[in-house]
């Protein structure tokens, strides 16, 4: 490298990436490292959705509602195409409850920014033609966007190059280098230790492993979900389309059960794909068939026509995911110049953006969009359990 | 709910070495499936008209053939026809599930009435493919593998066009080329990418496959014209090919100058056979070059998986068969004949002669431009991959991800090998189920049971 950066960013999935790229153009000297290609992590094998509807009401909504409107200008700004299109979203009830809660939430978002649209069963089926005929209706977000999440993780990284970064590729971190103070030096390669003023670890569902080695503690463990390609056909769905019951099994327990919910889109390059599974089996990214096969039986029975569309390949991801279901973005108070960025769920990237925004505003000392205060790591802080006895 | 079959040994593949290895497998007492995507047995060499495909032993098939398919329709054996195994998983290896927790290999099925085999030993005798060159032109129609060429005329009986240039280098070019003039149609010429000095450096060891050699020159009395140490350079037409473009080449099969062009309505490509490993590899079996890895008994790296046949690395079909009766005995945990293990020795060694002779050269790969495809399915150019390396790809899942390569409906088949070729060696994408395209139906049954 030719002189000393001013920040490491550890991580080459989106969120790193858009770290590297807000830091950049904020002309600060970055060094971006990941120990495989970029998007080679969950960056790589998810989908592209950036989608306001779904989130948690108080610290992730603003996080999201930021994000979609840098998305926006990116996707304007960036030279590299991503295939981003604001195509809006539809959340399909599969039952009456299902609506009345739906058209409630709905009302709720208007308050707060997001605006829908109820869907009776008429409107959903002029919205959606190939609805099953028994679905009683749903809400349409005409805000929600979707991207091609590699090609956005791509486009981040060579803008935040063009605009001075530097990039090193299967590079793996061993550790991040603390001083005595607390105060992080920098990171340890294979060959070399690289010191910069601060260290951004953006390494998703690696980094509590990787932080745990310099005694800080990131309780982010991974949630397996798994897409279903389909061939390329006729068959196109103009919106993105996830049931009603998703927010549930996002939220849902914590524990080892598989838990199923439709999430279909239709992509530029004509395919299309279906999701989504959340089960907690560590580390493992193998397909498994089965799952697969639940996933595919959930979508035919929103939308019967797939049972007629033909399975293309599988593919299986990683999702960072947090005790509190928010992300951790922030310095410790322990390694005030060390930040991390992840634990974005099955969210990162639609909101990559306004987490590179935040962690380049704390770098540069400039006001945050947000409070940094509510995403901050030391919320998992081991409490000291009485010493004294 | 699955139908579903159990059996002790279930073989993959219906060719030569499939046939073989589901007659050994029953021979040695054995329960056995065949399963094979055509609608019958007999592989690539003996793929029957689709008007023969009833019967047990089809007239038009070599006699070697027909005593095979009789053996095999008087045979307990259960042929599976028309079905493809998409998915399998097995305990030692990668799996479908990680909560199958058995102990058989199970195997997933379309396009019969059988939709699960379980077995407690499989044998992989999916064979080969043809080895794909890109060269400015290759996509054009009209423009095929001689092996899509051979198939369609042994299938259905037609020929891709009226004046054929066919190119390539090996044994294969020439029965092509042979098939297509008995159907009627002008071979304008055979562009072969050996000399004859390579053949002689070779010759005194390729003396002791005397059979071989009156195969070969057999083959050689009907196709006269040969262009020796040409190779195929460029296709060009607008809908369809309609002039082939060959040129002399060197010793590493690049091109070196003179070109001649030909007026043709059809270009077939024969540059040897790749094994056919995706089954292979998504069960996690070791690869050794470009087939699938094996021990003396013909098993795999991955317990109870077995392989024959070009799968195992390509050597024609009577290797095949030996290839097929040790895995099937094996799988089936008979005793193995000493002798057949020497003629699996004996006949491998001529592959390798020819492996030595034929196996793709390095020139070949500066037949393509910037502008020519190297993926079909996604459109890729070979530009837009070597763009992709110089921004720092250097695997394949980064190329794959840089450029959307090898994720059409071939799943890389095609377009594996000259991907990789602009990497450093040995890159591959991975392999994993579905190894076919399937209908959702198949894949939403799989959760329900
Ligand atoms: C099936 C599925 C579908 C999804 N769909 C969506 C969606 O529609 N919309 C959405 O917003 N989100 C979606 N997600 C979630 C999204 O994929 C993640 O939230 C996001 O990719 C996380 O990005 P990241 O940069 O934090 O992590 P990653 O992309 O995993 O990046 C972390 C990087 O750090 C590197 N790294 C780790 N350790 C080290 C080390 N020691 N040294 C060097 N480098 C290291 C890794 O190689 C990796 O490249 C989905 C996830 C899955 C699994
Ligand atoms: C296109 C082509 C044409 C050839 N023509 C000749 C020729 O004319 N003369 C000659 O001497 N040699 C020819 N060969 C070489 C010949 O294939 C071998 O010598 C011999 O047939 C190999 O036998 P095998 O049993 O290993 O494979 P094959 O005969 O190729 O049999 C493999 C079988 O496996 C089936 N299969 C593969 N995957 C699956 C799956 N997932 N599910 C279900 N079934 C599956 C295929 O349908 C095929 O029938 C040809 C090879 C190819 C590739």
């Amino acid at each position: 490298m030719s002189s000393r950066p001013d920040v490491v960013v550890v991580g080459a999935g989106v969120v790193g990436a858009a770290c590297a790229y807000h830091l950049a153009v904020a002309g600060v000297r970055v060094h971006l490292l990941d120990r495989g290609h970029v998007a080679s992590g969950s960056s790589g094998a998810c989908e592209g959705n950036v989608l306001a509807w779904d989130k948690e009401l108080e610290r992730e909504l603003p996080l999201a509602l930021r994000s979609a409107e840098l998305w926006e200008s990116l996707a304007h700004r960036l030279p590299d195409d991503f295939e981003y299109d604001r195509k809006g979203s539809i959340v399909v009830a599969e039952t009456e409850q299902e609506l009345t809660a739906s058209a409630e939430r709905a009302r709720v978002l208007a308050g707060l920014g997001v605006p829908g649209e109820v869907l009776d069963a008429h409107a959903l089926r002029v919205e959606e033609p190939h609805s099953a005929p028994d679905l009683p209706g749903g809400v349409l977000y005409p805000g929600d966007a979707q991207l091609e999440p590699r090609l956005a993780t791509a486009a981040l990284v060579r803008a935040a190059v063009a605009h001075g970064a530097t990039l090193s590729l299967n590079t793996p971190i061993r550790a991040v280098v603390r001083e005595p103070s607390g105060r992080a030096i920098g990171v340890q390669t294979a060959t070399e230790l690289i010191t910069a003023d601060a260290v951004v670890v953006a390494a998703g569902v690696w980094i509590k492993q990787l932080l745990e080695g310099c005694g800080l503690h990131v309780p982010v463990t991974p949630r397996k979900g798994q897409i279903v390609v389909l061939e390329r056909s006729p068959v196109v769905f103009r919106r993105k389309l996830s049931e009603a019951g998703y927010v549930a099994a996002v939220e849902g327990g914590d524990d080892a059960a598989l838990a199923i919910a439709m999430v279909v889109e239709s992509t530029q390059s004509g395919t299309a794909l279906l999701g989504s599974s959340r089960q907690h089996v560590g580390f493992d990214r193998e397909v498994d068939i089965s799952v697969a096969g639940a996933i595919a039986a959930r979508a035919a029975r929103f939308f019967p026509v797939l049972n007629h569309a033909r399975a293309l390949r599988v593919y299986a991801g990683l999702r960072p995911l947090t005790p509190d279901h928010i992300p951790i973005i922030g310095p410790f108070a322990e390694a005030p110049n060390l930040c991390v960025a992840t634990g974005h769920e099955g969210a990162g990237i639609g909101l990559a953006p306004a987490t590179g925004e935040l962690v380049a505003d704390w770098y540069t000392g400039v006001p945050t969009q947000l409070p940094l205060s509510w995403y901050s790591p030391d919320r998992f802080a081991p409490v000291e359990l009485g010493a004294a006895s | 709910m699955m139908e579903e079959l159990q059996v002790d040994v279930a073989v993959v593949g219906g060719g030569p070495a499939g046939m073989s290895a589901a007659l050994a497998a029953e021979r040695a007492g054995a329960k056995v499936a065949l399963i094979d995507e055509y609608a019958a047995p007999g592989g690539q060499i003996w793929r029957r008209r689709y008007d023969e495909v009833q019967d047990a032993a089809p007239r038009s098939l070599p006699r070697a053939a027909r005593e095979l398919c009789a053996a095999l329709s008087d045979s307990s054996v259960a042929v599976l026809p028309g079905a493809s195994v998409w998915a399998a998983a097995s305990p030692g290896g990668r799996g479908l599930s990680q909560a199958a927790g058995s102990a058989s290999v199970e195997l997933l099925l379309t396009g019969g009435p059988v939709e699960r085999v379980r077995a407690r030993a499989v044998v992989l005798a999916t064979g080969a493919y043809d080895r794909p060159v890109a060269f400015p032109g290759w996509t054009l129609p009209g423009v095929m593998t001689a092996g899509g060429a051979q198939a369609l005329a042994k299938g259905q009986g037609v020929v891709p066009g009226r004046r054929i240039l066919l190119a390539g280098a090996g044994p294969f070019l020439l029965p092509v080329a042979a098939q297509l003039m008995a159907r009627g149609a002008e071979v304008v010429a055979v562009a072969e990418a050996t000399r004859r000095r390579d053949w002689l450096r070779v010759g005194p060891r390729m003396s002791a496959h005397p059979d071989r050699l009156r195969e070969y020159a057999g083959y050689r009395r009907k196709v006269r014209r040969i262009e020796w140490g040409h190779v195929l350079v460029r296709a060009e037409g607008d809908a369809r090919v309609r002039s082939a473009t060959i040129a002399e080449c060197g010793p590493d099969w690049a091109p070196t100058g003179r070109e001649r062009t030909y007026a043709v309505d059809a270009v077939c490509t024969a540059y040897g056979f790749l094994p056919s490993v995706d089954l292979a590899r998504a069960l996690g079996c070791e690869l050794r070059g470009d087939a699938v890895a094996h021990d003396e008994a013909m098993a795999t790296s991955v317990p109870g998986v077995y392989v024959a046949g070009e799968a195992s690395g390509v050597g024609g079909a009577e290797l095949a068969q030996v290839e097929g009766e040790l895995a099937g005995t094996a799988a089936a945990g008979g005793a193995v004949r000493p002798e057949l293990r020497d003629r699996r020795a004996r006949l491998a060694g001529f592959a390798g002669i020819l492996g030595e002779l034929f196996d793709p050269r390095p020139g070949l790969l500066s037949l393509a431009r910037p502008e020519t495809v190297l993926c079909r399915c996604e459109d890729v150019t070979q530009g837009a991959v070597d763009a992709a390396v110089a921004d720092g790809a250097t695997t394949m899942s980064a190329l794959k991800i840089a450029t959307r390569c090898g994720q059409g409906p071939c799943q890389g088949r095609t377009c594996e090998r000259l991907v990789a070729a602009r990497l450093p060696e040995g890159a591959r994408f991975t392999g994993r189920a579905p190894v076919r395209p399937i209908p959702l139906e198949v894949l939403i049954k799989t959760a329900e049971s």
